[in-house]
């Protein structure tokens, strides 16, 4: 067990996304795992599953505008409903195949992010936040309102999503879309922050002026970040309409975009393993939690609200305590797990 | 006129306490420099612990509310201890986010020691209105209108005079310098969330009497008052107040005259579209300081 | 070769025939039920009351022995009113707690989220209180739906105006003031359909969910000089509504929807005298049959605060009419033998509570109403009408639209 293996001697593996043959080889088993899910797990947890996807990919962009830029958005729920509503409207209306939709849901989110990205240039840290979040209400106002195109609070029914030789109409066949869209925008994701785009975003995060500076035009780096952020939550979001096959002003609410926010910051700003262990954290805590609580639930149903308040108040506890225990998210225990596995036993 | 001054009044009234839930989070803001997103949360808890007072201790009104805020208080000070203090040095982000859990631990907490449903709040306000102007007013508004006016003046001599108050003007503008110079910071981190705590209790006593029913669903209004703290500026007091002023208006003013144009919720984003417009004119909101930086 | 096919055959026949054998969550002595509700969101309050209800609804068929000697069980999921969660949970429900049918849901954005997965899963919903016309039109086989319909009441409304106050469209402005939801849209949409028929002028005054500020709205409806409004909201801003049109000065009779038949009108104290309320079950303080059967088992679990729920008995109506489906079932339960004997039922015996009657084709269990009036020195409410329908029927009146 030499450290000697792990060396990096060459910019060629310094470049490589996965550096060690561990790694490779945890990933390999991890795919067979997520590839065979279908057949072992039931549709429960196929549709845990799929939620948990749809978060990752918004999560992962979420992480390119917070993460890396360092803009925080508390309207990112927004993008994913014009996503959404994109989707299903050109799918009903217009007849759109499932592959067009998805990139024109991504184009419109993408639109939206211009549209906010500009005013918000000259904005920084909690005046960015709000006018975020006032976008976040806006864009509901208009979702409940606008009753000739998105159906008020009815909502719309989406038809099941094609492709030309196959129909995905269980949600175990569309477990491989999302599959396929979670690893398509992680390989993605890590290429860019890898790339000159993704230098020039963690310059203007950490000292905007000073990047500025040394030649990184600041302006279309952060319009850049917000039309690639709002770009994946509105394909995220077309994703989720396709999944649950009927959307409503509900679904992308102002929690909604707290949740993304608590997912990276839970699982690790500026990191991608960070973005998905985040996601997964925060969408599978509440499972767990009525993993629980449910029988309980259901064994004293005259209790059940007492039972969901705890629910709540454990929610709140786990962030709280996650966050005053391990700032670096899980991202950080991640590293320190792994740390004390290549090091052993040279350990402290 | 009339419907004009009618509108006027009762949106001044909103607005007040639109103001006091801001004042909460600009003092912790001004102080530490911590936004705290649980704020909304500790207005509803401010209005349970006076209903609790009144309603099961059978106190006259004005001492349970008095004793409601001494307990507010307290209890402000344990979080700031508790929750806030071990993440000062932490990234904002993370920050934010601790207040949000903490958000969800009190709205978790509150349902569980009173249940989920309304309960009724006993208001001591009579319901004969009172006519101002031509304009109708329930006693309730009224006397938020003037705590409102209190407030805010209380505040601008506290932190013109009061050690205190400069002491916490001292550390918002540098914590380390304040630090160096003698100022107790970790008293006015712990200051700044009590008063904050007792502003949230008067703002959420006041907002339960304009309804008649403290619920739990009473810190959503919380986020109504974020556009009121952008409009003034972050760090302003007076700002925090006019801001909230104006968005009570222009929400009650957009209810009437612009619903039949853009649908029902105008009332409710009206405040969120000044926010935008402000912003692009003055990033810095209407009297918030401009922050000059170096790189 | 043949022998191939035979074998084949017989295969396909046994996993064919070995599910209709027993039915989904249906074994030899448990039926097991499920359920989401909201335990934690806004609207706990339901949840409770729900839950709470189930509870003592099990427990008293339980102690006789079950239904043909199979005990209830119950499975409680909490979707914290939110149409995301709701999904998950109505999955877990069918995939793993796998549930013979889901009893006792409500609200319009949760139901709506799993209307579709209802109808393809096949599990028997019973009943939606969601206040969504599309949980009946059209209708799902698997998909029942009681509560009151605030378009029925709104009609009504009219109704009321013209033949028994006999006010005619000069005499009267009718408002609506109404949750900017589907619930109160559908109120506006009977009060406009009958306003048009009768010649009423109508003013509308929508109000965004969870505000509590309707100064702007009762200034609209003042100015517009309207004397009878309609209310479609939850009761503690039917409070507000009273206080705010009291402080302006301004005096119409009120209409609030079954919502509003609810304690905590009383707020308003005084202010709440006089004005009508719509209902489709029996009042507490009528000493009807099903109310006293409610106090004794009520009581008798600890349950005494659930009885100042003046809308209890439309928990327990459904519940009532489906144990007894369930026993008219017989031994051999299945999910369409179920639904068969519900829509066959007709006119169920609630002990005076009301009126509850599906039939094929017909997913709306109320159809019938009283007008009540607002006592609040006695803090109860009292019937000015016998039984009545809309002159506008359901679903004749969709062609009018």
């Amino acid at each position: 067990m030499s450290v000697n293996r792990y060396c990096v001697r060459t910019y060629k593996q310094d470049r490589r996304i996965f550096p060690s043959p561990m790694a490779r080889l945890g990933l390999g088993v991890l795919g067979i795992l997520l590839i065979s899910l279908p057949f072992w797990a039931g549709a429960y947890w196929v549709h845990v599953a799929c939620v948990c996807g749809v978060a990752v990919v918004t999560t992962l962009g979420l992480n390119l505008l917070t993460g890396y830029t360092g803009l925080i958005s508390l309207g990112h729920a927004a993008f994913m409903g014009i996503g959404a509503y994109t989707a299903a409207v050109l799918a009903i209306k217009a007849g759109f195949p499932f592959l067009l939709a998805l990139p024109a849901a991504g184009a419109m989110a993408a639109l939206a992010g211009v549209v906010v990205g500009i005013p918000t240039l000259r904005l920084k840290g909690l005046y960015l936040v709000i006018t975020t979040l006032a976008f976040q209400f806006i864009v509901e106002h208009i979702i409940f309102h606008w009753d000739s195109v998105t159906n008020a609070d009815t909502g719309l029914d989406l038809p099941a999503a094609a492709l030309p030789f196959i129909t995905f109409d269980s949600k175990e066949k569309f477990y491989y879309v999302i599959l396929v869209m979670v690893v398509f925008t992680a390989f993605c994701a890590k290429n860019l922050v890898m790339s000159r785009t993704g230098r020039a975003f963690v310059a203007i995060r950490d000292r905007d002026i000073a990047a500025e500076i040394i030649g990184i035009p600041l302006a279309r780096y952060k319009l850049l970040s917000f039309v690639i952020s709002a770009f994946i939550a509105g394909v995220a979001g077309a994703l989720y309409a396709y999944l649950v096959g009927h959307i409503g002003p509900d679904l992308y609410t102002f929690e909604k975009s707290i949740r993304y926010v608590a997912m990276i910051i839970v699982g690790g700003m500026a990191s991608i393993l960070g973005s998905i262990l985040g996601a997964c954290f925060i969408t599978l805590l509440p499972v767990g939690i009525s993993e629980v609580f449910g029988p309980l639930a259901s064994a004293y149903p005259a209790l059940a609200t007492r039972i969901g308040a705890v629910n709540v108040t454990v929610y709140g506890l786990v962030i709280v305590l996650f966050l005053l225990l391990e700032p670096a998210g899980l991202f950080g225990i991640w590293i320190r797990v792994k740390r004390y596995f290549t090091q052993w036993p040279f350990t402290y | 006129m009339e419907i004009f001054l009618q509108l006027f009044i009762t949106g001044l009234a909103w607005g007040s306490v639109y103001a006091c839930i801001a004042l909460g989070f600009v003092l912790i803001f001004k102080a530490t420099d911590i936004f705290n997103f649980a704020q909304p949360e500790l207005l509803m808890l401010g209005a349970y612990t006076a209903l609790t007072m009144v309603a099961w201790f059978n106190l006259p009104f004005f001492a349970g509310f008095a004793i409601s805020l001494i307990v507010m208080g307290a209890a402000g000070a344990v979080l700031e201890m508790i929750v806030v203090r071990p993440m000062v040095g932490e990234p904002v982000l993370a920050i934010i986010m601790v207040t949000l859990g903490l958000a969800n631990i009190l709205r978790g907490m509150v349902s569980l020691i009173w249940g989920p449903e309304e309960l009724p709040f006993p208001a001591p306000f009579p319901e004969t209105p009172v006519r101002i102007f031509g304009a109708y007013c329930s006693p309730a508004e009224l006397y938020t209108i003037i705590a409102a006016g209190v407030l805010i003046t209380g505040f601008i001599l506290f932190f013109r005079y009061s050690s205190m108050g400069v002491s916490m003007r001292a550390t918002a503008e540098d914590t380390q310098t304040a630090f160096l110079m003698g100022i107790n910071v970790k008293r006015v981190f712990t200051a700044s969330w009590v008063i904050a705590a007792l502003v949230a209790t008067v703002g959420g006593v006041f907002l339960a009497s304009f309804t008649s029913y403290a619920a739990p669903l009473m810190s959503f209004y919380g986020l109504r008052a974020l556009p009121a703290i952008i409009l003034g500026g972050l760090d302003s007091i007076p700002g925090a107040v006019v801001g909230g002023l104006i968005i009570g208006v222009a929400e009650n003013l957009a209810g009437f005259y612009l619903e039949p144009y853009f649908g029902s919720g105008m009332n409710e984003i009206t405040a969120f579209l000044i926010v935008l417009i402000v912003m692009m004119i003055r990033p810095y909101g209407l009297f918030g300081s401009r922050i000059i930086e170096r790189v | 070769m043949k022998r191939i096919f035979v074998l084949a055959g017989i295969l396909l026949c046994l996993t064919v025939a070995a599910p209709a054998a027993s039915e989904v969550g249906v074994t030899d002595d448990t039926i097991s039920l499920g359920t989401f509700q909201d335990l934690s969101g806004p609207g706990a309050y339901l949840g409770k009351i729900c839950t709470t209800a189930l509870n003592v609804w099990i427990d008293n068929i339980n102690r006789q022995g079950g239904i043909h000697g199979r005990k209830l069980e119950l499975a409680v999921e909490d979707n914290k009113y939110d149409p995301e969660l709701t999904k998950v949970a109505f999955t877990k429900l069918v995939d793993r707690h796998k549930v013979f049918a889901i009893v006792l849901v409500y609200g319009s954005g949760p139901c709506t989220a799993v209307k579709d997965d209802i109808t393809e899963k096949k599990v028997p919903t019973f009943p939606t209180m969601a206040s969504v016309e599309s949980m009946y039109d059209p209708p799902s086989r698997y998909l029942f739906w009681y509560a009151c319909n605030d378009e029925d009441n709104a009609i009504m409304m009219v109704d009321y105006i013209k033949a028994d106050l006999n006010l005619g469209p000069d005499k009267a402005v009718i408002g609506v003031c109404y949750q900017d939801d589907e619930w109160g849209k559908s109120a506006l949409e009977g009060a406009r359909l009958a306003a048009d028929q009768y010649g009423y002028k109508l003013v509308e005054a929508p109000y965004k969910k969870g505000s509590k500020n309707l100064n702007p709205q009762v200034m609209k409806l003042k100015a517009r000089g309207v004397t009878h409004c309609f209310y479609a909201g939850y009761a503690p801003v039917y409070a507000v509504l009273l206080k705010e049109a009291n402080k302006v000065g301004w005096k119409p009779k009120f209409f609030g929807d079954y919502v509003t038949v609810d304690p905590r009108t009383f707020a308003a104290e005084d202010l709440a005298d006089g004005h009508y309320h719509f209902f489709n079950l029996g009042l507490r303080n009528e000493n009807t049959e099903g109310w006293k059967e409610l106090e004794e088992l009520f009581s008798a679990a600890g349950a005494e605060k659930m009885l100042d729920v003046p809308l209890l008995p439309l928990l327990w109506n459904s519940m009532g009419m489906f144990e007894t489906a369930l026993r008219k079932v017989g031994t051999d339960l299945t999910r369409e033998k179920l639904i068969d004997t519900i829509e066959s039922i007709d006119n169920f015996d609630t002990g005076g509570n009301g009126y509850i009657d599906y039939g094929p084709g017909m997913r709306k269990g109320t159809h019938q109403y009283r007008i009540l009036k607002c006592n609040a020195e006695k803090k109860i409410f009292e019937p000015v009408t016998g039984w009545r329908e809309p002159s506008l029927k359901w679903p004749e009146r969709e062609k009018l639209k």
